[in-house]
Parts: structure tokens; sequence; C-alpha cells
């Protein structure tokens, strides 16, 4: 895992669990989901907040939302990690659902601690989402997966005794 | 109860006004869109009171796919304005006074 010093530690560490995850069975995620021959996508179709145009028939769409304090000391925060993914036609939908199943399994014992940061997840929804109708592309299958995060990073917690 | 009624209110008005403003270019921005924003009831249950709003229009839910994102059948890109879940997130301790301060107005007529 990445450091977890900055926000950007955080989004590498997050997005890496994700496609790296070796489930007991079957394949991680950035093999089911496929990826680029070049750029951000090189190792597994997950974007943070957009996505290129064309990237199909799987991707997805990682956004840190909701950045709130929480506690006393200001020093923790919860955030969502949401998961968007898409496939398309719809056809994909099977092997969509793996994916998500596969993000699963990566939040589901997710823990990480270092010397001055505690990352971890505590709750999860998970929504398929109905087909849409236009102007939504009616051939989209889209799934929603948020996590609750709680976290405590270098670049706060270590004004704690200042 | 009038605490989260009040509450409820602000919040309506609130994304009233956010939806006013259209999404994009404002080509997709209604009068059906906005004025779909509503409130419930209150609602008592074991756990304490609550009150929900969202949005009336459901079919089909395009507030729903604005919120949640969406690949555009049109420009074929993926398409995304929240404004619900954010608008929430920043008003959270405005919507809580107003909740405590209708409580402590009932409460100071008793």
């Amino acid at each position: 895992m990445s450091d977890t010093e900055t926000t950007t530690g955080l989004e590498t560490a997050l997005r890496s669990r994700l496609l790296t995850f070796e489930p007991l069975a079957g394949s991680p995620l950035a093999t089911v989901l496929g990826i680029t021959e070049s750029g951000a996508g090189s190792d597994g179709k997950l974007f943070w907040d957009a996505a290129p145009d064309n990237i199909g028939p799987r991707w997805g769409i990682l956004r840190l939302q909701n950045r709130r304090s929480s506690g006393d000391g200001w020093e923790q925060e919860v955030a969502e990690l949401e998961i968007t993914l898409f496939a398309r036609p719809r056809s994909q939908k099977v092997t969509l659902e793996l994916c998500a199943d596969l993000c699963d399994q990566a939040m589901l014992r997710f823990r990480y601690t270092d010397a001055t940061s505690v990352v971890g997840c505590w709750g999860r929804l998970r929504s398929t989402l109905p087909p849409f109708t236009g102007p939504a592309d009616t051939e989209v299958v889209q799934i929603r997966l948020v996590y609750s995060l709680v976290f405590w990073l270098t670049y706060l917690t270590q004004y704690h005794d200042s | 109860m009038a605490g989260l009624i009040a509450a409820a209110e602000s919040a309506v008005t609130d994304q009233k006004e956010l939806l006013e403003r259209g999404y994009t270019s404002g080509a997709f921005v209604t009068g059906n869109n906005v004025n779909a924003v509503a409130r419930g009831e209150p609602v008592v249950t074991p756990h304490g009171g609550s009150i929900a709003y969202g949005s009336r229009q459901t079919d089909p839910p395009y507030p729903m796919y604005w919120e949640l994102g969406f690949m555009s059948a049109f420009t074929g890109k993926h398409e995304r304005v929240e404004t619900w879940v954010p608008n929430m997130i920043q008003n959270r301790d405005k919507y809580a006074g107003i909740f405590a301060a209708e409580v402590r107005a009932v409460d100071g007529t008793l």
C-alpha cells in the first residue's frame, strides 16, 4: 500500500486495493474489468472522477465524497468512497455484477495503519440501478457502490500535539 | 414535529434554488424539475423522529440521473451534476440549527 500522508496517497491506496485484491477464487478486478493500452487505465479501468470516452465494455469511476470532520479533534475524517461501475451493452450485466462482488471483497476487511495514519471501511451500500431511459443510454448497466470510510491522515495528524 | 417540518422546508427551498440554476447548459432545467421537490410528513419510530424530502419526478426520474450520473445517448459522455447530497452535507448544521430553534420556541410556550 502506498503512503497515506496526503489525499493523493489515500486515493492511490484505495484504487490499488480495489484493482489488485486477490479473491479466494477467481481473478482480481483489474483482470475482469480490463485495462487500457496506455494512460490512467493501463493497470485497470478504474478512473477518479471521470472516465475517457469510448472506454467500454466495462469501466468504473471513483469518487471520494463528502469528506467531513468527525469527532472532537477534527483530525478524524469520515467520507464516502463511491464506485460507479458501468458496462455496455446490457449483456455485460453478469460480468459487471462480478466486478461489484470483487469490490465488495476488496473493501470487506480493508484496514490500513502506519505510524501516523489510519484508514478503515466500516459500511457499504450497493445498488444496481434500473435501466435508464432517454436521454440516458438505455444499453448501459450501472452499479453504484458506496463505502463508508473513516481515516486519520498524516497531513492532519502531524499537528496532533501542536 | 414542527422542528422537523421547519428544517425540511428550508432544505426544500435550498434545493429548489440549486435546481433553478440548471445542470450544465441549463437546457435541461424545467419547471417540473424544480416544482417536484417536496417534503413528506414527520415519521415517529422507536429510534426517533424523521422527515424525508426529495423529488416527486419519478417517471422518468431525471433528477436521479443527474445526481448519480448517466451515459448520455446524445453526447456519448458521462454526465453528472450533483446537487442533493452536497446541499445536505454543506447545510446539515444549518438544518440542525433550524430544528433546534423550533424546538426551543415550542418549549418556550409550554
